[in-house]
């Protein structure tokens, strides 16, 4: 398993085994996250494989995937760890019922404190610890891939919680103390950049911005996906989305998306585009209105290229 | 390498990227593991290391060009046109060797100087060796400004070995075949020098050159600032509505008592053996500021309104519950027209949409009627013009009623203060309701005092 990940080429091979295409930028940021044990910070425009990344990870090392989704108002009860309350009640129901047989012989009050004492402290022990997404990823035996999605929804204070498991793979409990990850999780950390992030989480992250792929990249992503597809259809549609994305849009079709359509255009047994089979599906690309009738608008132009050099094409 | 890379970090923080010690030494660490062999992998290591944002990744990879492959984007394509040239050199050269090794006297000196030495032997690398020796030797930090670079080129020339050449020519005859070769040896290094400072201007000078400018914009008269700035003015805009809303998040208020807190409650409890004696309320509530913000777009103030409309926008991206208006002679509210439109386009419609001859009174009457039901004691109003309204009705009373069911009214006009109330300004009559009233015409300004204001709607 690391030697997959000890070379460049080698990441990429593997990664498109699971049907993950990425560009060499991507292997380097995953080869340095694992030289360095460091999490990468994944930024980019929705949709371009960003918690993919983190999925396909997982399923080359065979390590789990834990998955941390934030919101507003994320905390640490949710994040990290909580205590079994309804057990800990139980507990002390218990201990009650046996008190009786467990100070039997004890002399006194002071007796029975020592006897006490030398029970050990159970309430808050690990038997009594309901573990979170954190603190599983890093007590998993074999290590773990941990996705923190959308660390941007999260609150500030959040951040800071997260500082001390990204730059040490530890945590601590105030009832137990530090606890320390054998195995470091392998971190990722995704962001719509809906805000800044504080200086201190970037710096302890690679930074790793995923763009919208170049025509290649995407025509090969699609023929991994959906190996059925026509290459001529692949092109003229990822030539059409392109075009597509160079619009100013309140939102560009994103890598998904094109795989969706992809897949619906196969559906309609499509081999080529033309005007009357983009009008009707255009919703599947474009989730506003807006953007639609202004895509509809300029829909000659957007085909025009995709048609022209398949009409050369064929000559 | 390691002191060759610790000086690109230090360009690359010059041209305005945050590099902390900790990062710098992340960085080395990844170019250990990353190695030298192929400068691709090392580039993306750099930046994947330093940057922390799409633009420091940018300008991290522009660094590196520049400083590891020595070239800008534009000189790539000159290094491919000239190579036939440099192909046609070498027999010239080889006369020249042949004219100077002739002459005991020039061969001495050339001897001194290794630079010389790898010049005619046209041992690229080694050139490049020796500049980069005797680059290193001068203080670069200092060379910050174009009028230095004479003097810099000077004290290279004078690292390089060019001073006993210099002399031996003033010595020689003047038809020597030696001092012919001689003189031309000397114009390479001089152009070879030239070459060297230029790039390291360039690549010392830029960043400063940026910072210096940003700082200058920012004191600078909206109204003042050139077309071609204006770009980068709306970058500094977008920088300034992103700080304050992180500096101003939504922070909860506290409140005597919210909701059971269902967990703690019986967390305490277990003391009491399950019984829940002692209770535990949630004591946070969120406050929802509400902002109202009315923009005069009118003739008179329409080189600020460009500005502060785009203020307005970049706010709304980042506080949703913004409400923006336009008027000049008629209002409207145009905070969907934020919304939907990109920023150059939605100012251009608003713009477009509501300019003309100002007239306060019918425009204040036309607020209250879109949006008085929905102003409540949480909502601050900001105010954006210069109260100048043509000897037109001023219906005070209606602002007055607005004050009074609002939480404040906040006014920022781009006149300075002497010139309130002068001609046919109402400002002093409208300033007596307005808990803030500011002169504001400069982005620093402008930042000062939104900062206030995200202060007082907390």
């Amino acid at each position: 398993m690391s030697s997959t990940l000890s070379s460049i080429d080698s990441i990429i091979s593997a990664f498109a085994e699971q049907g993950y295409i990425c560009s060499e930028k991507i292997a380097t940021a995953v080869f340095l996250a694992n030289a360095l044990e460091k999490p990468v910070l994944i930024e980019g425009p929705p949709g371009v494989g960003k918690t993919e990344l983190a999925n396909t990870m997982a399923m080359i090392t065979g390590q789990e995937l834990i998955r941390l989704q934030c919101y507003e108002g994320l905390d640490e009860a949710k994040a990290l760890y909580e205590w079994k309350y309804g057990k800990q009640l139980l507990y002390t129901q218990i201990l009650k019922e046996k008190l009786g047989e467990l100070l039997e012989g004890t002399q006194g009050l002071d007796g029975a404190m020592e006897r006490l004492h030398s029970l050990g402290d159970v309430f808050y022990s690990n038997n009594f610890i309901e573990p979170r997404p954190l603190l599983k990823a890093l007590t998993a035996a074999e290590g773990a891939v941990l996705l923190i999605d959308e660390i941007d929804k999260a609150d500030q204070e959040f951040e800071s919680l997260l500082l001390e498991v990204l730059g040490h793979y530890q945590t601590s409990i105030p009832e137990l103390g530090t606890i320390k990850a054998e195995v470091p999780p392998r971190v990722f950390l995704t962001s719509n950049n809906t805000r800044d992030l504080s200086d201190a989480l970037k710096r302890r992250c690679l930074h790793l911005y995923i763009p919208y792929p170049d025509e290649r990249l995407e025509q090969k992503i699609i023929a991994s996906r959906l190996p059925e597809i026509d290459p001529e259809l692949n092109r003229q549609l990822v030539s059409f989305v392109h075009g597509l994305r160079a619009m100013e849009l309140k939102k560009a079709p994103a890598i998904s998306e094109t795989i969706d359509w992809a897949r619906s255009l196969i559906l309609l047994k499509a081999n080529a585009l033309d005007r009357q089979l983009v009008r009707d599906t255009l919703n599947v690309l474009l989730k506003f209105e807006h953007d639609i009738e202004a895509a509809t608008e300029q829909l000659s132009d957007l085909l025009k290229p995709t048609l022209t050099s398949a009409s050369r094409a064929l000559n | 390498m390691q002191a060759e890379l610790l000086r690109f970090m230090q360009l690359a923080r010059q041209q305005g990227v945050r590099i902390s010690p900790a990062e710098s030494m992340d960085a080395l660490k990844a170019a250990q593991i990353a190695g030298l062999e192929s400068p691709s992998l090392l580039r993306e290591s750099m930046a994947m290391t330093l940057a922390k944002t799409q633009e420091e990744e940018a300008i991290c990879k522009a660094c590196f060009d520049q400083f590891f492959l020595r070239q800008t984007p534009e000189e790539q394509h000159e290094d491919a046109a000239t190579p036939p040239k440099a192909e046609a050199e070498p027999d010239h050269r080889q006369e020249l060797a042949q004219a100077l090794a002739n002459d005991q006297q020039t061969q001495e000196i050339l001897a001194q100087s290794d630079f010389v030495q790898a010049l005619l032997k046209q041992d690229q690398a080694e050139i490049d060796a020796q500049m980069a020796e005797a680059l290193g030797s001068l203080p670069l930090q200092q060379l910050s400004f174009f009028t230095q670079k004479g003097l810099f080129t000077r004290r290279l020339l004078d690292a390089l070995g060019e001073a006993p050449i210099r002399q031996t020519l003033a010595a020689m005859a003047q038809d020597s075949p030696a001092r012919q070769a001689l003189l031309s040896v000397q114009e390479t290094m001089q152009a070879q020098a030239k070459q060297a400072i230029e790039r390291a201007f360039e690549l010392n000078a830029a960043g400063q050159h940026d910072q210096l400018m940003a700082e200058l914009l920012r004191k600078t008269k909206l109204s003042a600032v050139e077309r071609r700035h204006a770009d980068r003015l709306q970058g500094l805009i977008q920088k300034l509505a992103r700080k304050l809303t992180q500096r101003h998040r939504k922070r909860p208020k506290h409140t005597r008592r919210g909701q059971l807190h269902m967990i703690k409650t019986l967390r305490r409890g277990i003391a009491h053996d399950g019984v829940m004696f002692d209770t535990f309320w949630r004591r946070t509530e969120k406050r929802k500021p509400q902002i109202m913000a009315v923009c005069d777009v009118s003739g008179s103030v329409s080189a600020y309104a460009k500005f502060l409309l785009m203020l307005l926008y970049y706010l709304q991206d980042v506080l949703p519950r913004t409400r923006s208006f336009a008027f000049a002679h008629d209002l409207g509210e145009i905070t969907t027209l934020f919304q939907q439109h990109p920023v150059e386009k939605a100012i251009e419609i608003a713009n477009w949409r509501y300019g003309g001859a100002t007239d306060y009174g019918s425009s204040l009457d036309k607020f209250w009627e879109i949006a008085a039901q929905d102003i409540t004691k949480q909502t601050t109003i900001i105010l954006l013009g210069d109260a100048r309204n043509n000897y037109g009705d001023h219906r005070f009373e209606r602002l007055l009623e607005i004050s009074e069911r609002c939480r404040r009214i906040i006014w920022l006009n781009p006149e300075g203060k002497n010139q309130w109330g002068t001609g046919d300004s109402e400002m002093l009559r409208y300033q007596r309701v307005c808990q803030v009233a500011h002169e504001c015409n400069t982005l620093g300004q402008l930042e000062t005092i939104v900062d206030q204001l995200m202060t007082l709607t907390r």
